[in-house]
């Protein structure tokens, strides 16, 4: 079965490689956005199976976009997948104390970002 | 310009040479302001304490003298003599005080006192004399409490110990007998009591001194110096710990809540004779946090440890640099990540085969790889430059340029790109030369007009301009596109700042603080302004005598 993923980074080009990678790696279907505000707006609006969500972006950034999607009911039961391309073990641990179910790093193998993401999500 | 060169020509040459300025201010200028006046040193004896030390041996002198005089045979004591000598002893006492200030007259005092009891030795009696043994025991003590004795005072009173007794006209050979026997035994008390006294002047000296440089280490130590009991109660500060952290009762209370711990435990450190040190962080005066670096160490004395002390420096500088150095190389981290990323994965999708090099979908991947890798050399090549400028090892080249060569070297550079947007960009110089390192200031040049082709609606126009005023060569680049924003004017100039995120891919983050950089080596100032009627005005000076940071 073919899952909805939604991924909010604030990179055109990252985006594109991103989402080319989890198609061509997983059996997943990618609707991306371009900041934490697009990105609740697409997802309050249909909510997808996972969320792949940058932890580093202006104005609204990923753990700011985080709380609003765990305060919103159409929202709150959404997985969320931190990408983030600070990753120092006293911060993985600060995310996951922030509910998010993984943290995958940049820059990320395009190979295997599917199955990672799958990993973590126990698809 | 020339008329200021000049003058401070002639104020360096009144200057005179080898006789360096020592006074606090001029200190100050060389060492960074670190140096406060304190007070004068080395400390005098207050008035009352030179009272006290007088009286003091004004009370031993006349207990000596009652002493002696108990011990004399009370029927054959006269009492005019006795007065006489008391009146003497007094006399000498207020008279030095008096003459302290001479050393003719503390030197021959104590002979003075001898030879008056000499005479009255010699008018009672001689060697028969109820004075006599008080006349040997000032003597004595004349001599043996100077910690140090010249020959001519020797030879005075030695004349003087023979001469009293030999005056008395009925002196036979017993007495002489006598006075031989009796001689070696004064000497010798005489001896032990010089000993004992210059002994004692020495290592009340030695320790007067080690008490008094001690004192001032612990005064003037420019780190915050506490003095605490085991349980952290202040004793004593010195005047850096009263500007540091004021009238502090505890060491405890003077750091933040959650620092107490830490504070606590090197103090119970402490307690069993372990010094320690750790950073951590007090409170100033004024409420405000300051990094420290505080050392705890134990006062050991009389077999025990009797309290602590607390050494407090001040590291605020240094925290805030690695503050700020640790937050650039987070933000550099991932400004060079995300470039990366999307090398990485284009390539890694055109290599595993996921995506087909010849497809469309293919060289789409391919160009996201080329501009990404492109963006990546921009920065490093940046980030590398600007640590070149910062850490000072690019040094200025500094020739007289003409300023219309220096517009018009930047404005061939970006005009490929001012073509294709269709701006109209134009140059209006007004000074001849400025002195600067030319290859610097075309690219702060190429830098501003860049950012104002970049900003700027197609269609639309440019001016850079060069005009002289107040000694210095000012610089403006105007263009009419969004502007920067009013919250932004402070900021734009730091590593990385951008005013919209779309902008991070039209720029490193980092030709802003180059341009800043490049300018302040000069002695310049950069800054921004808004255009009238919309868009921005980027301007920078040159001084006429530029390489001065300001």
């Amino acid at each position: 079965m073919t899952r909805r993923v939604l991924l909010i980074d604030d990179n055109a080009d990252v985006r594109e490689i991103a989402r080319l990678s989890l198609e061509l790696t997983a059996d997943v279907e990618v609707d991306t956005a371009g900041s934490g505000r697009e990105g609740l707006r697409k997802a309050t609006a249909s909510p997808p199976d996972a969320i792949l969500l940058d932890v580093h972006m202006p104005e609204l950034d990923g753990p700011a976009t985080l709380r609003f999607l765990r305060d919103d009911p159409r929202t709150e039961g959404v997985p969320v997948v931190f990408i983030t391309a600070r990753v120092q073990a006293s911060e993985r641990e600060g995310y996951e104390a922030l509910g998010v179910s993984g943290v995958l790093e940049k820059p990320f193998d395009p190979v295997r970002i599917g199955p990672a993401l799958a990993a973590i999500l126990g698809w | 310009m020339s008329a200021n060169r000049g003058s401070s020509a002639t104020a360096a040459g009144t200057e005179r040479p080898g006789t360096p300025d020592r006074s606090l201010p001029a200190v100050n200028r060389l060492l960074g302001g670190v140096v406060r006046a304190g007070p004068r040193w080395p400390p005098r004896w207050t008035e009352e304490e030179r009272e006290a030390t007088r009286g003091l041996l004004l009370v031993v002198a006349v207990a000596l003298v009652l002493l002696s005089l108990v011990f004399t045979d009370p029927a054959a004591v006269e009492l005019g003599p006795t007065l006489v000598v008391l009146g003497a002893l007094l006399v000498t006492a207020f008279l030095s005080r008096r003459l302290e200030r001479s050393a003719v007259w503390s030197r021959t005092s104590g002979i003075l006192l001898v030879a008056l009891l000499a005479v009255l030795v010699a008018e009672t009696g001689g060697h028969e004399s109820h004075f006599e043994d008080l006349y040997l025991l000032v003597l004595v003590f004349t001599a043996a409490f100077r910690s140090t004795l010249r020959f001519a005072e020797i030879a005075v009173l030695t004349l003087l110990a023979i001469g009293a007794p030999f005056s008395y006209a009925g002196f036979d050979a017993d007495d002489l007998a006598d006075l031989l026997v009796d001689a070696p035994m004064w000497f010798l008390a005489a001896g032990i009591v010089h000993l004992l006294v210059q002994q004692f002047h020495r290592s009340a000296r030695e320790r007067d001194l080690a008490t008094q440089e001690l004192r001032s280490l612990f005064a003037h130590h420019p780190d915050a110096v506490l003095r605490l009991t085991l349980d952290g109660s202040v004793e004593e500060r010195n005047e850096a710990a009263e500007h540091l952290l004021g009238p502090v009762e505890r060491l405890v209370g003077a750091a933040l809540p959650s620092e107490r711990d830490r504070v606590d435990a090197l103090l119970a450190i402490a307690g069993t004779g372990t010094p320690g040190t750790a950073e951590t962080v007090l409170r100033r005066t004024t409420g405000e946090p300051c990094d420290v670096q505080l050392v705890i160490v134990p006062i050991l004395a009389e077999g025990g440890i009797v309290g602590v002390y607390a050494v407090a420096r001040d590291i605020s500088t240094r925290r805030d640099a690695e503050r700020m150095r640790d937050q650039f190389i987070a933000v550099a981290s991932h400004e060079l990540r995300t470039p990366l990323t999307a090398v990485h994965g284009a390539i890694g999708l055109l290599a595993s085969g996921l995506v087909d090099p010849s497809s469309d979908r293919g060289r789409q991947t391919l160009s996201i790889a080329a501009s990404n890798t492109e963006r990546l050399v921009r920065l490093v090549s940046d980030l590398l430059d600007l640590e070149r400028l910062e850490s000072g090892s690019a040094t200025l080249q500094l020739e007289d340029h003409p300023a219309q060569d220096l517009v018009d070297q930047a404005l061939a550079t970006v005009a490929p790109q001012a073509e294709a947007r269709r701006l109209d960009v134009r140059s209006d110089v007004d000074t001849p030369t400025v002195r600067c390192d030319g290859d610097r200031i075309v690219q702060t040049l190429t830098n501003l007009v860049g950012n104002a082709v970049k900003f700027s609606a197609p269609g639309g126009s440019i001016e850079v301009s060069v005009a002289a005023a107040h000694g210095e060569a000012v610089f403006r680049v105007v263009d009419h596109g969004r502007g920067v924003p009013d919250d932004h004017v402070d900021t734009i100039f730091d590593r990385f700042a951008q005013v919209e995120p779309a902008d991070a891919d039209r720029g490193s983050g980092l030709g802003l603080p180059i341009c800043r950089t490049i300018v302040r080596q000069h002695g310049g100032r950069v800054w921004v302004e808004r255009t009238s009627g919309g868009g921005s005005t980027f301007c920078f000076t040159l001084p006429d005598a530029p390489g001065t940071e300001r």
